[in-house]
């Protein structure tokens, strides 16, 4: 935990060196700015274990250190670029990792209208936290909408090298923004493992993706509403060795033993199309903001010529996921806020309560436990806004289903428990 | 699902929690005036607390006749910046802020100039072409334009 904390030191300093060295004059002038933040958690959870080892212990892998820098040489020209080191248990290993590193040009920048191109290592722009998900300031809770913004597949699902035309166009108080583009995920390999219906190790690359979205701002933020679409296309090279004693393929009822993934299957291929609907509504002392998604991943597989069941082909077959979350938070004070969130997640909308899924032999082969595929999270949260510079969060989740949780930290499926509560707490400091 | 009795409880707990946090808050104002203040440069006399507030939110970049806005406020801790939120843009602080940080973290743009005092505020505000920052009415406003504020 200490040498990470070095390691992140010693990164700012190369960083804020020559930022530093800059005379304080440019600052004014909006030409570079530096800053930074560091957040840690502790979490404790009754049953199963999340972001590390929770279970019925205080669990200190969780925090999260960034440091951006921007520029803006010219009015339409920005630059902005931010490292994260992150640690949250078996699921980021706190290694030091570009967040994002993005280009944005306006070509035309006016009174009524904006357009221009943002391009680099980005975050996908879906829904309202994403892009901002792993700076502890711009969350409304320690956690997001797990059902929404899965922690457990982040790198894959939610980060890109891409390049996006986006607009916005201004009528009195209201505002229409959009943006639409092409990128290629950032697929991480251990995280596709995480998630795969197959089991073992594999080599995946992120393939052409598209996505588009459309945001409605009414008077400065008091109404929202946005539309994510996504289609995110991710192939996977099986390269495993390892024997199983029991492989299944999806979509079919073929189930083999004694076999390796690769004695089966040459390669996959992951079709995700989302679609997001989002909504937010701000009064003085209140916000309400609600969220939607609708996820078909379309699976297809093709066969080992050289095994028995070859004259299979190609395989598939297709998983509709569903989620939703309704959050309101409460500003008691200048420095107290209060947050109450309900979040669900369905993995298959055929099959919400998960027997289905569960009883089906060669999707299930693993022998998961129907809870796996479901999650609905009562949370009751606190925020603490001591000054610009300091935040603690404090939360209590009440959770039926594990969905969300990794294999990673939770290695055997039958030590998972149904039912179960996770209590943290987070300090977060930015300069 | 979670039993009824257990979200009996948590809405119980809820809303006493809400409760006695708002009877915690005391709200108190100050006698002192905050004056918006604009570069010469700047062509408008009038603004709405609406429009001001999507100025200050960085959600309107540009000024009617399309040049840059540049924002500037006092540094977190000062009490005339907690004064400006709540009294002229009616919003915490920390709402305002969530909203710089949203276009800043996502590598989308930049958010305000910060100052230390409200000398250096002056002196930004007089060299800084399209700028807008606050200020107590004790000062002088040298070069700078008072910017007035309609409540619609």
């Amino acid at each position: 935990m200490l040498s990470g904390y070095l390691r992140i030191a010693m990164v700012l300093y190369g960083l804020l060196a020559p930022a530093l060295a800059y005379s304080g004059e440019s600052f004014v002038d909006n030409k570079l700015r530096f800053s930074g933040f560091i957040s840690q958690a502790i979490i404790y959870t009754d049953h199963n274990n999340f972001f590390g080892e929770s279970e019925e212990q205080i669990n200190w892998d969780y925090r999260e250190i960034g440091a951006l820098v921007t520029a803006a040489p010219t009015d339409n020209l920005y630059f902005s670029v931010q490292l994260l080191a992150r640690k949250a248990g078996q699921n980021s290993d706190g290694s030091i990792k570009v967040d994002h590193a993005a280009v944005s040009y306006n070509f035309i920048n006016n009174y009524e209208t904006t357009l221009g191109v943002h391009a680099g290592r980005l975050k996908s722009p879906k829904g309202w936290y994403n892009e901002t998900r792993d700076v502890p300031f711009t969350r409304p809770s320690i956690f997001l909408a797990q059902s929404i913004y899965f922690d457990r597949a982040r790198n894959t699902y939610y980060f890109q090298d891409g390049v996006y035309l986006r607009g916005e166009h201004r009528f009195g108080l209201d505002s229409i923004s959009w943006h639409a583009g092409y990128f290629q995920p950032n697929v991480d390999d251990d995280e596709l493992v995480d998630v795969s219906p197959l089991p073992g190790t594999d080599d995946s690359f992120g393939n052409d993706s598209w996505s588009a979205g459309l945001v409605y701002d009414h008077d400065a933020g008091r109404l929202r509403l946005g539309l994510s679409l996504e289609e995110r296309n991710i192939g996977v090279e099986f390269d495993d060795v390892i024997t199983f004693p029991r492989i299944g393929i999806p979509g079919t009822d073929l189930i083999f033993e004694d076999v390796t993934v690769t004695d089966l299957l040459r390669e996959m291929h992951l079709g995700n199309q989302q679609i997001i609907l989002s909504f937010e509504y701000n009064i003085e002392r209140w916000s309400f903001v609600g969220e939607r998604s609708r996820t078909v991943v379309d699976i297809d597989m093709s066969s080992n010529p050289d095994h028995v069941f070859a004259d299979q082909g190609s395989l598939s077959q297709s998983i509709d996921s569903r989620a939703y979350y309704l959050q309101t938070t409460y500003r008691a004070s200048e420095k107290w806020d209060i947050l109450l969130r309900y979040d669900v997640f369905y993995m298959d909308e055929g099959s919400k309560d998960g027997k289905d899924l569960a009883a089906d032999p060669s999707f299930n082969f693993m022998l998961n436990p129907y809870y796996s595929y479901y999650a609905k999270d009562w949370t009751l949260g606190a925020g603490w806004h001591i000054n610009q510079s300091w935040l603690v969060h404090f939360e209590w989740h009440s959770v039926r289903g594990t969905a969300w949780i990794t294999a990673a930290d939770n290695p055997n499926p039958d030590d998972t428990v149904k039912a179960w509560n996770l209590y943290a707490a987070q300090v977060s400091y930015r300069f | 699902m979670i039993s009824k009795r257990a979200y009996k409880k948590i809405l119980h707990f809820f809303v006493s929690v809400t409760f006695v946090l708002t009877v915690m808050l005391v709200g108190s104002k100050s006698a002192i005036a905050i004056e918006v203040l604009v570069h010469s440069s700047v062509d408008i006399e009038k603004l709405s607390v609406r429009e001001l507030r999507a100025i200050f939110a960085i959600k309107r970049q540009r000024w009617p006749d399309s040049s840059p806005v540049t924002v500037v406020v006092l540094g977190g801790s000062s009490s005339l910046h907690h004064q400006f939120c709540k009294e002229v843009l009616q919003l915490f602080p920390h709402q305002l802020q969530a909203s710089w940080d949203r276009i800043v973290y996502s590598g989308r743009g930049a958010g305000p100039v910060v100052v230390s005092s409200e000398k250096e505020m002056m002196e930004v505000l007089e060299k800084t072409p399209g700028s807008v920052g606050y200020i107590s009415d004790a000062t002088q406003f040298g070069a700078l334009k008072v910017l007035g504020i309609r409540s619609q």
